[in-house]
């Protein structure tokens, strides 16, 4: 693995380090306010935690330690194309995004059956029949299930407000 | 027990449950062959669990755990594509065999290695349950809490490999379950101001965001197209010659009782599952088989029959610690623990009490399972593989619109699926480096009976709890656990090495 890479790599894992330690913090200092009764185990958890994160830190800045993860975790499945696969982690972050986006702004019935038809039909190539099949199955499963049997309420589309 | 036993079977043969196997049935074919795990569909039994009979959902999700495993090998030996880390053994003869045209006896030595190993796993849960009453009566809260916290310890550690990793995700587990409501005393904790998060961090949401996603994306990131004529050409092989795999797997009956022993000794070990159970035996087999060094890994029908059958012998195990002591070995067993407690079901000594029939029921059901879904298999297996085999851009998509649904039954908000993102981009960082999820997801599910149990400790022994014989001997018990645990998946990953190096895997 040439340095670029493995700074990458390292600079990635030094995220996920730097959100674990900002919570312990942020947990540490809370609880100074709460009884003890309330305080004692997120205490429990911080110190317990706090020497492994800082063994941790110190083995990536020293970049002793890159396992790509062990026998239970398979690790994302990588092939002899990063770009190709870059491009289909933007692509599929991107429609996770914009979908709940979309259910924010036009709610359920709208995006997510539309959301579907949209990546189906663009990207999944499926077709017109598939894509619309798979469509109205989400919707009849909404309608069907959710309004009709489990009466969901559902949160305001943004739309709604916007348009009033 | 006999009492139990037959209210058990009372309340499992009702409509109710009924219709959830038959329900579950077709999506455990269906999932079982497609990548992607089984959690997200874990995920929406969780979600409809408000609403229905714990009897219903309990057992909709052991029938379809169970059930899914079942169906993992048919794209390992058709394809030489591991649906799940818990099939990649099988790969290595299953795929040989069937480039050699022998597809249909590599099935059906898996469907018979499977049924085997299943049965054994259910027996040892039966057998497990009349000793695990009498331990159980000698433990108090100080032992439940030791056990709910060397069980979240043992199971990041093991699931890591690593010691210092498993316990920096254990200890981020369980400050993340913090949040929200202090059993203690009411308090609302670390929420970051979200009047969302009074009540913690949802594990609807949770497990979506940290498994369901990254699964889904990892389907598209690493998409590779199958040829399709090939395909049809496997699944006629496959059809011819099943009976002759069944009959080569009796031919290896101690091989198929002695690997399914392993499963199950393995999976009674919170943490290490399936996925270490099937390379351990995988690894034995090869080792004291007549012939095995030079045959395991290029077609030979014992590697299927010893890997397949530790698998499935792990379903009715890693109960016997999910239920009787509350400590879940991995995903699935977590959002059962999950089911149990919103069911106002709790795991421990109740299960063997007032629940006791629940708990027998958990066997039929893994029983029911396995008999049910090895004839369909066994006829329709490849049929199913060719409904099953979509390119991933057609089934992610669809996984992620599944798991949104779900999740968002947690409260109906748009804070559901805010969680979903937040957790969903942790889960796609640990996945990419190495970092075990399952201690978050078992983290959220403890969190409140680990805090609840240390409270009354402290108030009724204080310190001298820890010299309480009972508490000295689960420390000393976790800590041969997680050594022989760590020690088993040292011996997976050099099998899982050496048959890279060979050029075996994929």
């Amino acid at each position: 693995m040439n340095d670029r890479r493995m700074a990458l790599e390292i600079f990635g894992e030094i995220i996920l380090v730097a959100v674990i330690a900002s919570f312990f913090v942020y947990l540490f200092v809370q609880s100074l306010s709460w009884p003890f009764g309330a305080a004692l185990m997120p205490r429990i958890a911080v110190v317990i935690g706090t020497p492994f994160l800082i063994a941790r830190i110190i083995s990536l800045v020293r970049r002793t330690s890159l396992e790509k993860g062990s026998i239970l975790d398979m690790g994302f499945r990588l092939g002899d194309d990063p770009k190709h696969e870059a491009r289909n982690f933007a692509r599929i972050c991107a429609f996770i995004v914009g979908l709940y986006l979309a259910i924010w702004v036009f709610g359920f019935h709208v995006a997510l059956p539309l959301g579907m038809f949209f990546y189906l039909f663009f990207y999944g190539r499926a077709g017109w029949i598939l894509s619309t099949v798979v469509s109205l199955c989400f919707l009849a499963v909404i309608v069907g299930i959710y309004d009709n049997v489990l009466h969901v309420s559902w949160h305001e589309p943004l739309i709604f407000s916007l348009l009033r | 027990m006999l009492e139990a036993a037959i209210q058990a079977a009372e309340h499992l043969f009702t409509l109710g449950p009924i219709l959830a196997m038959v329900l579950m049935l077709p999506i455990a074919l269906f999932s079982g062959i497609t990548p992607g795990g089984n959690l997200p569909i874990a995920v929406v039994i969780l979600g409809f669990s408000p609403y229905f009979d714990p009897w219903v959902t309990v057992t909709a999700l052991v029938f379809y755990l169970a059930a899914n495993d079942i169906t993992e090998p048919v794209p390992s030996i058709l394809l030489g594509i591991p649906g799940s880390r818990s099939a990649q053994a099988t790969v290595l003869d299953g795929y040989p065999m069937a480039q050699k045209g022998l597809a249909g006896i590599a099935l059906g030595a898996s469907y018979m290695g499977t049924l085997v190993g299943g049965m054994i796993g259910a027996l040892a849960l039966l057998l497990a349950l009349p000793a695990s009453r009498e331990l159980l009566k000698l433990f108090g809260s100080a032992e439940f809490f030791m056990l709910s916290l060397l069980g979240l310890i043992a199971v990041a550690v093991v699931s890591a490999g690593a010691f210092a990793k498993g316990m920096l995700t254990a200890a981020f587990g369980l400050a993340i379950a913090m949040i929200g409501f202090s059993p203690i005393d009411g308090v609302v904790r670390a929420n970051f101001g979200i009047e969302y998060l009074w009540d913690g961090v949802a594990l609807g949401p949770v497990v979506a965001g940290l498994f369901a996603i990254p699964e889904a994306i990892d389907l598209v990131v690493g998409d590779r197209p199958i040829a399709r004529e090939r395909l049809d050409v496997l699944i006629n092989e496959a059809s011819r010659d099943i009976y002759r795999g069944i009959r080569e797997a009796f031919r290896h009956k101690w091989l198929l009782v002695r690997s399914s022993l392993i499963g199950t000794f393995v999976g009674m070990m919170p943490g290490v599952g399936g996925s270490t159970a099937h390379w351990i035996a995988y690894v034995q087999a090869r080792h004291t088989e007549k012939g095995g060094v030079d045959t395991f890994g290029k077609g030979d029908v014992r590697g299927i029959i010893s890997s397949d059958s530790a698998v499935n012998a792990v379903d009715g195990a890693e109960l016997i610690p999910t239920v009787v002591f509350g400590i879940p070995g991995g995903g699935g067993m977590a959002i059962l623990l999950a089911i149990l407690v919103l069911s106002g079901v709790q795991p421990g000594p109740a299960m063997l009490t007032t629940h006791l029939d629940l708990t027998l029921s958990l066997v039929y059901t893994v029983v029911i399972a396995n008999v049910i879904t090895i004839p369909i298999m066994i006829y329709a297996g490849p049929y199913i593989l060719r409904l099953a085999v979509m390119p991933a851009n057609i089934l992610a998509p669809i996984v992620i619109g599944v798991v949104t649904l779900a999740a968002y039954q947690t409260t109906y908000s748009m804070e559901d699926l805010l969680l979903v993102l937040a957790f969903g981009a942790l889960g796609v960082f640990m996945k990419r480096y190495g970092w075990p999820r399952p201690p978050i997801l078992i983290a959220v599910v403890l969190s409140e009976i680990v805090e609840k149990y240390f409270w009354i400790s402290m108030n009724t022994y204080g310190f001298e709890m820890l010299y309480r014989p009972q508490l000295l001997s689960i420390i000393a018990l976790m800590i041969v656990v997680v050594f022989v645990s760590m020690r088993l998946q040292a011996k997976a990953s050099e099998a899982e090495v050496e048959a890279a190096e060979t050029g075996k895997t994929e």
